[in-house]
This record gives C-alpha cells, sequence and structure tokens, in this order.
C-alpha cells in the first residue's frame, strides 16, 4: 500500500517539472532554465546540520577528501547544453554570494567535477560526482564555493545580450586540522629614499600576519609625476622572506634620472598567489631616507581572505601558476572585489 | 512574463495536488512515514530581445521574464539571485569595449507563491560584480518566485563602431 501512495506523490512530483516545460513550450518567446539538487542526502548528517539537506556541507581532514552527488535537470521543452563548474564565494551583507565566472579561489582549486558540459535533453536529468580533495598542508577554516550548472544562450540578431543563467549548489568546508594558519600579509608603510649617488628607491615594508612564511616579489609603478610622467614597473631585485609575526623591508631600486616627485605609487606585493596591493603619495628628498608614508588605499584583506590559498606559500609550478594568477588578475581587472 | 507566471501557476496547483493527495494516504494508512523527495532549485528565464549597441544610441534596453523554483522543500534555506554582466566586446575588433559599469538592472513586479520572504533589492547600477538582486529567506517548503527584469545598457558616445556582445548571467545559489 504505502509503495502504491509513494509512487503516486513520485509521479505527481515528476509532472511538477513537466508542466512547466509543456507551458513553456506553447510560449512565443522560448524560455530556457536550468535545476540543481544534491543528491543522496544523509538524514544523519542532515539532523547535524540542516544545511546538509541541500548544500554541501564537509568537514575534511587535510589530506581527506569528500565526495557529494548533484542532479541537474533540464526544465526546458528543448535539450541544452549544460556548463558545469566550480566558482568562489564568500559572505557579505548577510548573503551568501556567489561570484560571477570565472571566479576562484581554494575551495574551488580542490573541487574536481565528474562532467563539465553535458547535454541534457528536455525534461531531462543527470547526476554529477563532486570531489573536493583537500590538500595536506591546508590551512584550518571554513572555505565558501558553489558547484554551478549554466545554460547560455547564443548570439542572435535579436539582441547583443547573450543570456546565461545558472543554478548552483552552495560549498562549505570546513578544514579541520592543526596545521599553520593560511598566508597573509599587508604593505604597512612606503619610504621614499635617495642615496648618495643620487639613486632613488621605494622601501616597502612588508608585515606577515599570517601563518606562513612569505617570499615577497613585487612590481611598483609610478603615476602623477611631474608634467604628468608615469614610469615602471619596477621589480624587486630578489624575494624578501619574512617570518609569520615579521615585518622586513622590499626595496625597489628605481632609475636615476627619475625627478623626485610628487608621485603615486603603485604597489603590487606577492608572494605565491597571493597579491597584496598599496598605494602611496610621495617624493622623493634631495638625498637621505624620506618619512614613511601612510598607504592611502588600504590592502584589500576581504578580497584577499576570499583568494588565499591555504598553501599559499608553495610556489604554483608553471603553467598552473601562470593560469591561475591571469585569471585572478583578469577577474580583478573587471572590478571583483 | 506571463509564461513564466502561467507557468508558476501549473507548477504551484501540481505541487499542491501532491499536498491533497499526500493527506489520504496518511489517513488511510497512519503509520507510514511518507518520504518526500526534495526537488530542485532551478532558475528560467525568457530570452532577451534586445536593439542593437550601436554608437550615437544613448542607451538600448530589454524586460524579459525571469522565474526561480524552489522544490527543495526545506526550511530555513532561502535562496540568492544575483546579477552580473561581461564587458561588451567588439565582434569585429575585440580591442573595442563598453564596460558593463554603466548597465543597469532592476526587477519589478516580483510575485510569489508559498511561504518565503523575497527581498527585491534597488537597482543594479553597476552589473560588473555579481550583485543580488532577489533574496528569498524565512522559507518553509516549496516556492516560486517571478519578476520582469529590466537591462539598460548604456552606450558611451565614445564607443568605436562595431558589433557588440556581452554576457548577462542571472545566477540562483
Amino acid at each position: 500500500m504505502r509503495y502504491i501512495f509513494s509512487a503516486v506523490i513520485a509521479a505527481l512530483v515528476a509532472v511538477a517539472p513537466l508542466a512547466v516545460a509543456v507551458s513553456a513550450s506553447a510560449a512565443t518567446d522560448p524560455a530556457s532554465g536550468v535545476g540543481v539538487k544534491l543528491t543522496d542526502v544523509s538524514p544523519a548528517a542532515v539532523a547535524a546540520d540542516p544545511r546538509a539537506a541541500s548544500y554541501i556541507v564537509g568537514s575534511v581532514e587535510p589530506g581527506g577528501s569528500t565526495t557529494s552527488r548533484v542532479t541537474v535537470t533540464n526544465p526546458s521543452p528543448t535539450q541544452q547544453t549544460v556548463f558545469l563548474y566550480t566558482g568562489a564565494a564568500h559572505i557579505a551583507d548577510g548573503t551568501f554570494q556567489g561570484e560571477a565566472n570565472p571566479s576562484s579561489n581554494d575551495l574551488t582549486s580542490w573541487t574536481r567535477l565528474s562532467d563539465s558540459e553535458i547535454a541534457l535533453p528536455g525534461g531531462a536529468k543527470k547526476t554529477i560526482t563532486v570531489t573536493v580533495a583537500v590538500p595536506a598542508d591546508a590551512a584550518p577554516g571554513e572555505q565558501y564555493a558553489a558547484v554551478w550548472a549554466e545554460i547560455r544562450g547564443t548570439t542572435s540578431k535579436d539582441s547583443p545580450v547573450v543570456q546565461a543563467s545558472r543554478a548552483g549548489i552552495r560549498m562549505y568546508v570546513t578544514v579541520g586540522g592543526s596545521n599553520a594558519a593560511a598566508t597573509d600579509f599587508t604593505v604597512t608603510s612606503v619610504s621614499p629614499s635617495r642615496n648618495e649617488a643620487g639613486v632613488p628607491s621605494v622601501t616597502a615594508l612588508v608585515t606577515n600576519t599570517g601563518g606562513r612564511a612569505i617570499d615577497a616579489t613585487g612590481t611598483l609603478r609610478l603615476s602623477d609625476g611631474p608634467g604628468g610622467l608615469s614610469a615602471g614597473p619596477f621589480t624587486l631585485a630578489r624575494a624578501t622572506t619574512v617570518a609569520p609575526g615579521e615585518s622586513a623591508n622590499a626595496i625597489f631600486t628605481l632609475d636615476k634620472a627619475l625627478p623626485d616627485g610628487p608621485w603615486t605609487a603603485h604597489l603590487a606585493v606577492k608572494s605565491g598567489v597571493d597579491e597584496r596591493t598599496a598605494d602611496a603619495t610621495f617624493t622623493f628628498p634631495a638625498t637621505g631616507v624620506g618619512t614613511p608614508v601612510k598607504i592611502t588605499t588600504p590592502p584589500d584583506n576581504s578580497l584577499m581572505i576570499s583568494l588565499i590559498v591555504g598553501g599559499g606559500v608553495v610556489v604554483l609550478a608553471g603553467a598552473a601558476a601562470a593560469a591561475v594568477l591571469s585569471r585572478r588578475t583578469a577577474a580583478r581587472k573587471r572590478g571583483r572585489v | 512574463m506571463r509564461t513564466l507566471t502561467r507557468s508558476a501557476i501549473v507548477l504551484s496547483a501540481a505541487v499542491a495536488l501532491v499536498g491533497v493527495s499526500a493527506v489520504p494516504a496518511m489517513a488511510v494508512d497512519a503509520p507510514v512515514a511518507v518520504a518526500v523527495e526534495a526537488g530542485v532549485l532551478s532558475i528560467t528565464s525568457d530570452a532577451i530581445v534586445m536593439p542593437d549597441v550601436a554608437p550615437g544610441v544613448a542607451s538600448v534596453s530589454a524586460d524579459f521574464g525571469v522565474a526561480v523554483s524552489d522544490l527543495r522543500a526545506q526550511s530555513a534555506l532561502g535562496w540568492v539571485t544575483s546579477v552580473s554582466m561581461t564587458q561588451f566586446v567588439g565582434t569585429t575588433t575585440p580591442a573595442n569595449v563598453i564596460s558593463p559599469a554603466l548597465s543597469t538592472y532592476a526587477a519589478t513586479g516580483t510575485a510569489h507563491t508559498g511561504t518565503a520572504t523575497i527581498t527585491t533589492a534597488a537597482a543594479i547600477t553597476d552589473l560588473t560584480v555579481a550583485t543580488p538582486i532577489q533574496t528569498a529567506t524565512a522559507v518553509t517548503g516549496n516556492n516560486n518566485t517571478t519578476w520582469n527584469g529590466s537591462l539598460s545598457v548604456a552606450v558611451p558616445a565614445a564607443a568605436l563602431a562595431d558589433n557588440y556582445t556581452a554576457t548577462l548571467t542571472q545566477s540562483v545559489l
């Protein structure tokens, strides 16, 4: 008896998306959509944390992994290509916010999806696997991301705007263990100076506020100089290593021909994949060390927290690092904060 | 929009039907635990029909229906719909770009069924960053929300002649 009723209910539940499909097919404007849900929900996990009913909620030790399954549905009447990917997320203004694609953070770099692109006939669904493998050196703490299922329109003569719709599953993954805290650092102050030979230099005081040593490299650009001059980018001659809790000077040696200023300096200090930026306005002294100037744009730590890679000091080799950096740079250029 | 609203009504009717049929099942065979399987969180949007972005035209705009259907049958778990847009890129000369910072997105005529508090944000005036437009809180069970999305693209006078395209992304999370 119970099975019959279950079946009836299942059938009725199944009818719901079909009703949408039928109605949408009658439309003059074709509507298209995509849906997601978490599969294999564990009642014990939900009892411990109600979010586990719909979100990927996990507590993983460094070196461990967790696997979840997500069902993707196509409520539209026609076949659609669904793109599957992960994206960074953060909590702001009391809401869990997914970032515009492409975006990445630690958690997205640890997450693998079984499919990146699936063709779903109208009304069909498919289940994919989401595996989070936490590296052995991951820093403890909670990380946020999303698994996205996206459908995209194509350019048409009707509109210059291509439409993308995506539905996501939130991911809250807590890394346990007693690894050192994540990489974090700030540019505390900037001092202009000019030595006896007349060579100007800019000294940036870098403070390591995280739990891991950093190897700071960086670039310096000067703008808004006399007569609208710009100069740079200048790079650090060598990486400056700063232990946790310590501060150290990173010195940019500039060109003797540079006028005294005033200048607006734009610094970008990097360690591994983490980057901090700082702006300062100063004038080079005729000779000697000028007074340290305050940073006019404080380092944006809120952004960096979302970008911090737990093993930030682990320098990713070759193309992988280049790819990550270029994606982040691109994201930052688009003004993501 | 009309289609989407109709879809939502059909959907709610179907959901209501589930509720109705579940009640006699419980009444006939009281000790039975009926498992209500959670459904999906989905977003549906009408296609955008918009005039071409051309230099000399101050702005172009489009209205389209959007629907979010939350059939996860959960309590407390809300959802957030965010909107972002890429820059417009020239199809002839990709170096020609128009920033999405001057494009706006507004949600009007928001309606919902089910138990949920839907908060509609003020019009988004910079589509560079994914920004919430609809937020559902105090959710109990299934809910459906529809609205009319209005996209307006400002075209700078200095834009160079080209065929421009951009991607508008509406996300539910």
